[in-house]
């Protein structure tokens, strides 16, 4: 169940911590998404769930201070029953009692992204994995192949 | 009346005869009048090229300020990460002999006023500080300019040089794989160098020490004592190392991208009144020894005239 535990763990911890007063009497959580060229979100929300690498997880506010990488995934903000999915391929996360900040070196909605050219880069970076000469190119193309992997999971999980 | 009328048309020709044997060195005949109708033609299209260089840079002015502060937000956001996990951590510092890189940022091209030579004094002054330290110097610099100046003033420091990325605006990717290129280097301490935008007339040289990558790897307990790490710590500092540079390097890239625009901006404004005054200058020059001449024959033809009668009144 090693999977489970970062984000059990993390959502327990942040449940413990929002019920104590380290939140310092705030209620909502303020959330900085930038990228290096937009910023796709700078408000206060309910919940946002982060991609990091090492597993999902929710941040509320009182969350415990955490830094994290992302993983190409899904940016889930919850606000106010409204849920908005963004698409991101990398960056950092640095969450502290108050604020989340997500760096995402790019971030697109996930109603944006095309499944047709997914599918296409899917078999596109497949072929280029399985043959690449050296071990550079098979982890370049590793890459690409695992953000479009995680760009149709985007899409076809999105509710 | 007539003779009068002449008299001070002798006298203006002979007032303006000094000014324009002056100002050529030699009496105004016709092919100094070609030379001249040359020139003021060189002028209006020198006029046309500034007036155009100008309108383009007006154009690309306010998109690079908009890419330039909406880059702000995120770059602000890991400077305040970084700023709170190292709060109390000096950065240690650098013995003699420690290997230093600096990093200026030029144009690729020209005509953009100071830009390039006020960075480019800048730098030197950056090394000559450093040399006094005793630092090893090596400088990859960023920029057909500062390459180029390099290779002339000072070939032996220069490592390499990252330029012509692009016709379009630049963009993250592009400052990542020169923030990768430049990391190739190892360093104890590097310098980003690079021209900071104010407003539209003026713009002011920055320099950004950064230090070692390795530097956030070893501050692992620091980090550790404020925040919690979600995956391998040692990894995360390195990337965010990386990261950070990369984060950098793109706001020193995208600032001088805007003070480029603004700096040329204003050099071909200036060009332009030049070249337009310049050309009104020569125009006058132009039409009153054309006037003289004129006037001149008029003066023979009306004097033979005189001539003339005067013999047939005998």
């Amino acid at each position: 169940m090693s999977f489970l535990r970062p984000f059990s763990r993390t959502f327990l911890r942040a449940a413990e911590e929002a019920s104590s007063a380290t939140s310092g009497g705030k209620k909502r959580l303020s959330l900085n998404f930038y990228t290096p060229n937009s910023t796709p979100a700078q408000k206060e929300v309910d919940m946002v769930i982060v991609p990091g690498a090492a597993g999902s997880f929710g941040v509320l506010v009182g969350h415990v201070p955490v830094v994290s990488q992302l993983k190409p995934g899904v940016v889930e903000i919850h606000d106010g029953g409204k849920v908005e999915q963004f698409f991101v391929s990398s960056g950092f996360a640095f969450v502290s009692t108050t604020a989340a900040d997500i760096c995402a070196v790019e971030a697109a909605p996930v109603s944006d992204l095309d499944s047709d050219t997914i599918k296409e880069n899917i078999s596109t970076f497949t072929k280029t994995v399985a043959d690449a000469q050296n071990d550079m190119d098979k982890a370049t193309a590793q890459v690409g192949l695992d953000v479009n992997q995680a760009m149709l999971q985007a899409i076809t999980g999105a509710k | 009346m007539l003779v009068s009328a002449l008299k001070t048309g002798v006298q203006a020709a002979k007032n303006a005869a000094p000014v324009a044997a002056s100002s050529v060195g030699q009496v105004r005949g016709k092919a100094t009048q070609r030379e001249t109708k040359t020139r003021i033609e060189a002028c209006h299209s020198v006029y046309k090229i500034t007036k155009a260089m100008q309108s383009i840079a007006n154009a690309k002015l306010n998109p690079a300020i908009a890419r330039m502060q909406e880059s702000r937000p995120m770059a602000a956001s890991v400077r305040a990460f970084i700023d709170t996990a190292c709060s109390e951590v000096q950065v240690p510092e650098l013995e003699a002999g420690a290997s230093c890189l600096v990093i200026p940022i030029t144009s690729d091209k020209g005509l953009c006023g100071a830009l390039n030579t006020k960075i480019l004094f800048k730098t030197m002054n950056t090394i000559q500080d450093l040399k006094e330290k005793k630092m090893k110097i090596k400088v990859i610099t960023v920029g057909e300019k500062g390459h180029k100046n390099f290779q002339s003033m000072n070939p032996k420091m220069l490592v390499h040089t990252a330029s012509h990325f692009g016709k379009t605006d630049i963009n993250f990717l592009q400052a990542s794989r020169v923030a990768e290129f430049v990391t190739q280097t190892p360093f104890d301490q590097a310098t980003i160098l690079y021209n900071k935008y104010i407003n539209r007339v003026s713009f002011t040289q920055m320099a950004h020490t950064i230090p070692a990558l390795t530097f956030f790897s070893e501050q692992v307990s620091k980090f550790g004592e404020k925040f919690e790490f979600e995956g391998d710590e040692e990894q995360i500092l390195k990337d965010l190392a990386e990261f950070q540079f990369a984060v950098q390097l793109y706001g020193a890239l995208l600032e001088n991208g805007a003070s480029e625009q603004s700096s040329r901006l204003a050099a071909m404004d200036n060009a332009s009144k030049n070249a337009a005054s310049m050309a009104l200058e020569l125009t006058q020059l132009f039409n009153r020894t054309r006037q003289m001449q004129i006037t001149a024959e008029m003066i023979e033809i009306s004097t033979g005239a005189e001539c003339c009668k005067a013999k047939k009144e005998e």
